[in-house]
């Protein structure tokens, strides 16, 4: 515990009077890591409370966003010696405030606070996190996401830093989108002369984003199927929303509704839904087979895919499960983005009480709408998205089937350029390889990985890795980020690098109902040993079908067998075995399913 | 039948009374819901019964029955006297014929339908909810929760419901009396607003019903003892038990602290006071500066101290001198302050 500092006193009758000064010199210097509000309740005390003496600063103090950069505020005149008990008791009742962010503020308080200390003249800022720290109050970390020891962890971050999803979809309404109009005679052409050259033959396939452009499991299934159809001669015109929203597209957007265009591979720009249902009802119909495959609803609009429907009139229409964005518009099933749900009845008091609950009704009848007017083959990629849609969803259906995304081909000798055997760091008894692989996203699991990281970083037993396309800003000490991108030349990129970098053990501890993950089956032909939570959904169903690692029942019991050695003894008795060896062979997404 | 509800506020509390009542009509759209505001609006803002969706009635603390009205909302500060209106909003209720009421804190959210509670009334006649139902197990808990129900009542009066029968309108009427004239924080004389006034009722009256299900009034002073859960059917269960009402007491880094210290790793907790805040923002008015209460100053936008109301409260010359203490004129209470507590006055 930090002493009170009794040097110099002083008579009692200036005390009251000091106290209030060096408070309120106090409040001063730590005005900046104060929300706007806080800090104009602050001034005016300060103004009350120092007087002529320091007068009340109007500008610039406080930050004009809650995550905005310190501001120099104002420095006080020199004083006297700020008791550190003082400075203790104002910086733990800051972060019990603002639990949100305080390793940030506090660090940036204690980057500036470094000069403050001086002129605080005793209140020394890093001596007193120190004493926090020793309290279990370690506020001096870099970084505010996993570094807080919160009783749930990152998830209290999440929790505060959670907008309502109203605030999320007018922002994404009202965020400036590059446009790039489409020449609409040259796309009009270019359709014609694609259909024609596939006697008409088409697909039209509908996801939320450029897959062309942006790196994931969805894009790469986009990637697979195009190759395939164009393989097989069918022209593949793809749809995205130019506006992204994370929701459905609200009924005031529907007037100036705006498509990216893909052809064949090729990006035309951006076209208003209106012009696109005028060209593809002009240019399709004129024989050959026409599919409609619908990989991602997020963004679009259901009254508008259900005109493309009428439109271009499919031989058959697809709906993918690769998310249960048909259950919520929390697509990943995340109660206030931490908890999973399981997708309950919209009126349910869980849907009450998470910030896209009220969302949910609206949501489900533009749907029910789609569904009655389109006769899907709904597709799930796992039979445990299958099942848990089947079980949520009252939506009407043709046909629902499950097509994984994969095969795994037993091998017995790894493929050439491989190394002979993965693992050989755990046979020897050095460290294990513990990985994350892919985008550092907090419902894939990045959080639960850096936690156990965080932790465990310097431990002899472990060293961390990150595999994936950016290296997390939030990374913690002691992770080594190795780069690799998944493009149309090379599906086989993260598996690869699993194998160069001896990933001994993947952590994919998704903590939503995975409805595939490639990585999972990229880190098993890698040779990893795969550690995942029961709440995975597929990677869990995948670990135990193929018995290539554990699940764990909540992240209490992973930490635990990290802590405890249970799972370094496992995986190296495990990795010591004659282990079979796959290889990952890609399906070919609808195209198979019309062959 | 129509249940009646009401609510006791001072405008700083419009937001959360906002919440309570439409999580209220949100199980029990047929109720009469009543909210008492002991405040006048402040400039600029427009209260209008009309315009709130989830209030049926307003009821203004200087409309009420009460004596020399200005005087006695001067005895009070605003915990105080937000908890002395609702002796007479609960008998005038009554009186009127209102067969069934609650009452239920503006900081508290409804969760499930509270059906059982009036089921209950049919046969007993006062609904009151303890605020802890088990023993805790450590020091510090002992003297958060335990302790504390003994010094500031054992049971909480975020919550009553009353039938409208002989031993509800006996209750009713007594509760009134006491709180018109002893409804204040002092501890040392053994008061506690309306809240420890209550730890009499089941020895002074009949059809009391003690509510032992840890499904209502969850909050930070029981939280050690129980644990919510959501399972995948969405509904919301404290110790297995339907969790029907959360009192947020003390929304704010209190609260927070309360919270984390007894929900420990129950996420569950965390995002129910998640959804209570982005809640509360959004029924919030820009126009109600923080901390706003009418009652709160004199007609000079003098802040009133605490000693001043006591002052005031314990001398019958006083207030038969100053019969509206908060005018300031050159022969009010205000100016006698000032000659003779300066810095009351201050």
């Amino acid at each position: 515990m930090v002493e009170i500092d009794r040097s110099n006193p002083m008579p009692a009758r200036h005390l009251r009077r000091h106290w209030k000064r060096q408070t309120s010199r106090l409040m001063l210097s730590i005005a900046p890591i104060l929300p706007e509000s806080f800090s104009a309740r602050m001034r005016r005390r300060m103004a009350k409370a120092m007087g002529d003496a320091h007068p009340p600063v109007d500008r610039p103090i406080g930050i004009e966003t809650p995550r905005a950069s310190i501001i120099k505020a104002k420095r006080p005149k020199s004083g006297r010696d700020l008791p550190n008990w003082i400075l203790y008791l104002c910086l733990r009742v800051l972060a019990q405030q603002y639990w949100v962010f305080p390793a940030q503020r506090l660090y940036k308080f204690r980057k500036s606070a470094n000069k403050r200390a001086v002129l605080l003249n005793g209140g020394n800022v890093r001596q007193v996190l120190q004493e926090m720290a020793h309290d279990g109050l370690d506020y001096s970390r870099r970084r505010p996401s996993y570094g807080f020891d919160h009783p749930i962890g990152f998830r209290a971050n999440m929790l505060v830093n959670l907008r309502p999803f109203e605030l999320q979809i007018a922002d994404s309404i009202h965020r400036p989108v590059k446009r790039q109009p489409i020449n609409r005679s040259n796309f009009i052409a270019a359709l014609n002369i694609a259909l024609s050259k596939s006697d008409g033959a088409g697909v039209l396939a509908l996801s939320h984003d450029n897959y062309r452009t942006n790196v994931g499991g969805l894009q790469l299934c986009l990637l697979i199927e195009e190759a395939a159809f164009l393989n097989r001669n069918t022209a593949y015109i793809h749809l995205y929303p130019a506006r992204s929203v994370s929701a459905l597209a609200p009924q005031e957007m529907l007037s100036n509704f705006e498509f990216g265009v893909t052809l064949n591979g090729e990006w035309f720009g951006h076209i208003l839904a209106r012009d696109l249902l005028e060209d593809i009802t002009a240019v399709t119909g004129k024989g050959g087979r026409f599919f409609m495959a619908v990989h991602s609803l997020l963004g679009h609009s259901t009254e508008i895919t259900a005109r493309l429907y009428h439109a271009c009139a499919p031989e058959r229409a697809f709906f993918w499960l690769h998310d249960y964005f048909s259950l919520c518009p929390a697509y990943t099933l995340m109660r206030n983005t931490v908890s999973p749900c399981g997708a309950p009845p919209p009126e349910s008091a869980g849907c009450g009480i998470c910030h896209v609950g009220r969302h949910r009704t609206l949501h489900l009848n533009r749907l029910r709408a789609l569904f009655s007017e389109i006769p899907f083959t709904v597709v799930a990629p796992s039979r445990s998205a299958l099942d848990l849609w089947q079980r949520a969803s009252d939506l009407a259906f043709s046909v629902a089937l499950i097509q994984e995304h994969c095969e795994l081909h037993q091998t017995s000798e790894p493929g050439v350029g491989q190394p002979p055997s993965v693992g050989l760091n755990a046979q020897d008894g050095s460290r294990l390889n513990i990985g994350y692989l892919g985008l550092p996203m907090l419902h894939k699991g990045w959080s639960v990985f850096a936690e156990v990281a965080r932790e465990l970083v310097g431990h002899p037993d472990f060293s961390f890795h990150h595999l994936g396309k950016a290296k997390s800003r939030e990374a913690p000490p002691g992770i080594a980020f190795t780069p690799v991108t998944i493009s149309s030349g090379d599906w086989a990129a993260m598996s690869a690098a699993v194998r160069s970098k001896r990933i001994d053990i993947a952590m994919l501890c998704s903590l939503w109902p995975e409805t595939y993950n490639f990585t999972a089956f990229e880190a098993l032909t890698g040779g990893a040993f795969i550690l995942t939570l029961e709440s995975s959904g597929n990677i869990a169903a995948m670990v135990r079908d193929h018995n290539c690692g554990m699940v764990f029942g909540d992240e209490k019991a992973l930490r635990k067998a990290f802590t405890d050695g249970s799972l370094v003894r496992e995986v190296r008795d495990r990795l010591r075995r004659n282990r079979p060896r796959y290889e990952l062979v890609h399906r070919n997404m609808t195209a198979d399913l019309v062959a | 039948m129509t249940v009646h509800c009401f609510t006791s506020i001072s405008f700083s509390y419009l937001a959360k009374a906002r919440v309570l009542a439409s999580s209220v009509k949100r199980y029990h759209p047929d109720w009469w819901m009543v909210v008492c505001v002991t405040d006048l609006p402040p400039p600029g803002f427009n209260f209008r019964i009309e315009a709130e969706d989830f209030f049926d009635e307003v009821i203004w603390a200087h409309d009420l029955p009460i004596e020399a009205v200005q005087a006695w909302l001067f005895k009070h500060d605003v915990v105080e006297v937000c908890t002395a209106v609702k002796g007479p909003v609960l008998r005038s209720l009554l009186n009127r014929g209102a067969k069934k009421v609650f009452y239920l804190d503006p900081d508290i959210a409804v969760l499930a339908p509270l059906t059982p509670m009036v089921e209950w009334l049919d046969n007993d006649s006062i609904l009151l909810t303890p605020h802890q139902l088990e023993p805790d197990d450590t020091v510090q808990a002992i003297k958060d929760n335990e302790i504390g129900s003994l010094i500031h009542g054992i049971y909480n009066l975020g919550f009553l419901a009353v039938n409208n029968d002989a031993n509800g309108l006996a209750f009713a009427d007594w509760w009134d009396e006491r709180l018109r004239q002893f409804c204040y924080d002092d501890k040392a004389r053994g008061l506690f607003v309306d809240q420890k006034w209550c730890d009499h009722v089941p020895a002074m009256f009949d059809g009391v019903k003690v509510v032992r299900d840890p499904g209502y009034n969850v909050a930070s002073w029981n939280l050690s003892r129980r644990r919510i859960s959501i399972p995948a059917s969405g509904d919301i269960l404290v110790n297995g038990k339907p969790l029907r009402f959360y009192h947020f007491t003390k929304l704010g880094p209190i609260g927070d602290a309360m919270t984390r210290r007894y929900a420990g790793d129950n996420v569950e907790v965390y995002e129910i006071w998640s959804w209570y805040k982005r809640a509360v923002d959004e029924f919030s008015e820009a126009q109600i500066p923080d901390g706003y209460w009418h009652y709160g100053h004199f007609s000079n936008q003098r802040p009133i101290h605490k000693q001043a109301r006591v002052l005031y409260r314990s001398s019958p010359e006083l207030q038969s001198t100053y019969q509206n203490p908060f005018e300031v004129t050159k022969s009010s209470f205000y100016t006698w302050l000032r000659k003779n507590h300066r810095k009351l006055a201050a």
